[in-house]
């Protein structure tokens, strides 16, 4: 059996982009590595491998940003820093292959589908952008007590930046709160200041999960509208559960049984 | 008339928008727009979709009537005024406060405001501008809002609310006057495209003076105008079509092109007068556009404070017609609405399967419930004439003026159009790349990008979005075919047929009972 080398990183942009540093810069040929994001804590060891256990360094994640932005394109950028923040388990992997390909084809590279490691990091990114989209419509913001909309999700990829974006030019007035159950994550958004990402200690996750969603008027009145827009002879429950997959309905204010 | 005062508004939420559910075109998409400090709200150009309703269709608006109140008596309608249901009128203000709550918690993308006649259209109309008036410079909203022009409402009305709405539409309803003259009393084709052309005429307007878009830019126009071109040499002349590698790139140049080409197009579009489409009745020459005259118009755009920074209806206009409720063909319905969107710039044409809600002697029975797969096969073919190319003439003809039950409208083309395939994916240009049954707009351009850097396979081609199981019969690839391929009419049907998997009800309504393989009908005969 061939030799493998390893690079276990850490989830995040540094710990990926680290590890592909570092498995460019090895003394190995690109057969013999592979990167591997540690998403899961049981993953189970391959024998006949070496493992190196890869330490973030925002230098050299720094390094191969912008080498791919000056060597292949901005869109090929923007692809794997989506990616890096995608739910595949193999995004690492695909990266590394994608950045191999790419660097030797240049800037067609982002669109090349023939290739079957660009067409990996293209359904990649797509599930994400969906995903993403998915959510700007499903996500569901209550009111608080103290006037804080607090929306709660679990999404598969982690695009919290992407929401935050997106809501915070929307209702740039607006004291909101998203929080990822998943993650363990939280954007914040105040009126007059930038949206930041808060990384939840356990007392604060536990406090937001126990959160008291309580209905107010406007979440009674949306059921109403919810119940009523639809026209009985049309009724379809599988078309409806192919455009709003059951995985999203738990957080949804109209499906919520209250 | 049953009228009850005092309600809650739990209660005319209820009624009003169960009033509203036969309006499609729950759609938010057309407009861009930034949000902007002390204002809440912003708008997407693709639309989000924020939920589903039990029947499967899409919740984008708070979509409402702002009274189910109705002078009209249209006999296919639930509120129409001698049926014995519910009334009940919204205010201004409570419509605000549920389109800012609603919008606020991300329930909805905005507001589709339509309305039954209250007292007279002016009246109405008025109602709605005030609404919409409130919603923008009061509660400072800059999300999307829908808005109906109500048939017979002063011209100046219309002109008001477009400067407030993202949208505009007028119901057809009825694609004859003829069908209009039985069901809908009340309104004359000529009421209804009257307001259109004003619509139209104030959307390019916006567009030429102020810079917005609207209209159907990049979708029927260009495609259409550009895929005529491709099939005559002149396309290399044009210097539009033609990109810097030398072959025929469209895909990156469509915004440019549809600039061009829209131009051209409304001077065509002010001398209505030909007829091509004669039968349609959109070339009569009865619908001048009436517009308010100079005086009254500067007072008016003084009043919603022009420049809005929103345009005039910008992300443009669109109509809805009720399907199956009169006896037109789909021949005559695709033509209609060609015309509507060749003459009238309409962004969207809408389908409503006719939903039988009141006994009427005049209204037909539908014992199968309403006509879901006839509106699905209209708007199959409605997407070939935006997107595709496709020229209504194409796909159905007054021999043939109903779509196959079992094939889409594109397949049921490409089956009559044998000598046109093998398609050599690799090699064809992108509108014949279209033209394939099993590739759409974005898997054709996936496989022109990527075949700048050399060939791939089959397996490629199936993850960039290419619908094998109906492309394998019409391409080769690289040379080579997917299994075998024979260019037989008959054979392909079958293929196809086979393929396809068909709802049960269509199966069981077309044969009685499971279908076998020996009994597909032929479709080589030209049905009746």
């Amino acid at each position: 059996m061939e030799k493998k080398y390893i690079y276990r990183c850490e989830d995040s942009v540094e710990g990926i982009l680290t590890g592909i540093y570092d498995a460019w810069a090895s003394v190995h040929p690109h057969e013999e590595n592979r990167i591997e994001v540690c998403m899961n804590e049981w993953e189970v060891p391959l024998l006949f491998a070496d493992y190196v256990d890869v330490v973030p360094n925002p230098e050299k994640s720094e390094k191969v940003q912008r080498s791919v932005r000056l060597r292949v394109s901005e869109e090929a950028y923007e692809m794997v820093m989506k990616a890096v923040l995608s739910g595949d388990a193999e995004k690492g992997e695909v990266i590394y292959r994608f950045l191999i390909y790419a660097f030797r084809e240049g800037a067609r590279a982002g669109r090349s589908y023939g290739n079957p490691w660009v067409m990996r990091l293209f359904e990649i990114v797509r599930n994400f952008d969906n995903e993403s989209h998915h959510l700007k419509g499903f996500l569901r913001f209550d009111e608080q007590e103290n006037g804080l909309l607090l929306a709660r999700y679990a999404p598969k990829n982690n695009i919290l930046g992407d929401l935050m974006e997106h809501f915070s030019d929307r209702m740039n007035g607006e004291n909101f709160m998203i929080f990822d159950e998943k993650r363990r994550i939280a954007g914040i958004h105040r009126p007059g200041t930038m949206w930041f990402v808060y990384r939840l200690n356990e007392e604060e996750y536990r406090m937001l999960s126990d959160a008291y969603t309580q209905e107010d008027a406007y979440g009674t009145l949306w059921k109403i509208f919810h119940r009523k827009i639809a026209i009985a002879e049309r009724e379809n429950a599988s078309l409806q559960r192919n455009n709003l997959p059951l995985r999203f309905r738990p957080y949804m204010t109209e499906f919520r049984t209250s | 008339m049953v009228l009850e005062e005092g309600l809650s508004i739990e209660k005319k939420l209820e009624i009003l928008s169960d009033a509203a559910k036969y309006d499609v075109a729950c759609t938010s998409s057309g407009m861009q727009r930034e949000g902007k400090t002390g204002e809440l709200g912003n708008s997407v150009a693709a639309g989000i979709c924020h939920s589903f309703s039990a029947d499967g269709r899409c919740i984008s608006l708070l979509k409402v009537l702002f009274t189910n109140e109705c002078i009209f008596d249209c006999k296919y309608c639930i509120n129409r005024s001698s049926n014995d249901v519910p009334r009940a009128s919204f205010t201004p203000k409570e419509l605000c406060e549920l389109t800012i709550g609603f919008y606020k918690r991300n329930y909805i993308e905005g507001l589709f405001l339509s309305s039954g006649i209250l007292h007279t259209p002016d009246y109405t109309m008025e109602l709605i501008c005030q609404t919409l008036r409130m919603l923008r410079e009061e509660y400072h909203f800059r999300g999307y809002i829908h808005c109906k022009a109500i048939p017979g409402a002063n011209p100046l009305l219309v002109e008001y609310a477009g400067w407030y709405a993202d949208r505009m539409s007028v119901n057809l309803e009825l694609p004859t006057n003829e069908g209009l003259r039985q069901l809908a009393p009340h309104k004359t084709r000529k009421n209804i495209l009257t307001p259109m052309r004003q619509i139209q005429a104030g959307i390019a307007e916006s567009r030429q003076m102020l810079g917005f878009k609207g209209g159907n830019y990049g979708a029927f126009h260009f495609t259409k105008q550009a895929a005529e071109r491709a099939g005559i040499e002149e396309r290399f002349r044009s210097g539009v079509l033609t990109d810097r590698r030398g072959g025929v790139d469209v895909v990156g140049q469509a915004g440019a092109a549809a600039g061009l080409l829209h131009r051209n197009e409304s001077v065509v579009l002010k001398k209505h007068n030909e007829s091509d489409n004669a039968d349609s009745g959109f070339n009569d020459g009865t619908t001048t556009v009436e517009k308010p005259d100079n005086r009254q118009r500067l007072s008016l755009l003084e009043s919603v404070g022009r420049p809005t920074g929103r345009g005039f209806a910008a992300a443009g206009q669109s109509t809805q017609m009720i399907i199956g409720a009169t006896p037109e063909t789909d021949y005559q319905l695709v033509s209609v609405a060609e015309a509507l969107y060749q003459k009238f710039d309409l962004k969207r044409v809408f389908y409503s399967a006719f939903v039988k809600v009141n006994e009427d002697s005049m209204l037909p029975d539908l014992p199968g419930g309403p006509p879901l797969l006839r509106e699905h096969r209209l708007y199959q073919a409605d997407w070939l004439l935006r997107y595709y190319g496709f020229a209504a003439g194409e796909l159905l003809t007054e021999k043939r003026p109903n779509f196959n039950a079992v094939l889409d409208p594109k397949c049921d083309w490409a089956v009559h159009h044998m000598e046109l395939f093998p398609v050599e994916v690799l090699q064809a240009d992108y509108f014949l790349l279209l033209r394939v049954p099993g590739i759409g707009p974005k898997s054709a351009k996936r496989i022109v990008e990527a075949r700048r850097s050399g060939s791939f396979s089959y397996e490629a081609l199936k993850k960039m979005g290419v619908v094998l199981k109906r492309a394998q019969y019409f391409i080769t690839c690289g040379g080579k075919t997917l299994g075998h391929l024979h260019l037989d009419e008959t054979y392909v049907t079958q293929s196809l047929i086979l393929n396809e998997k068909l709802p049960k009800n269509l199966k069981d309504a077309l044969y009685g009972h499971q279908m076998s393989l020996f009994e597909l009908p032929n479709f080589t005969a030209e049905a009746g």
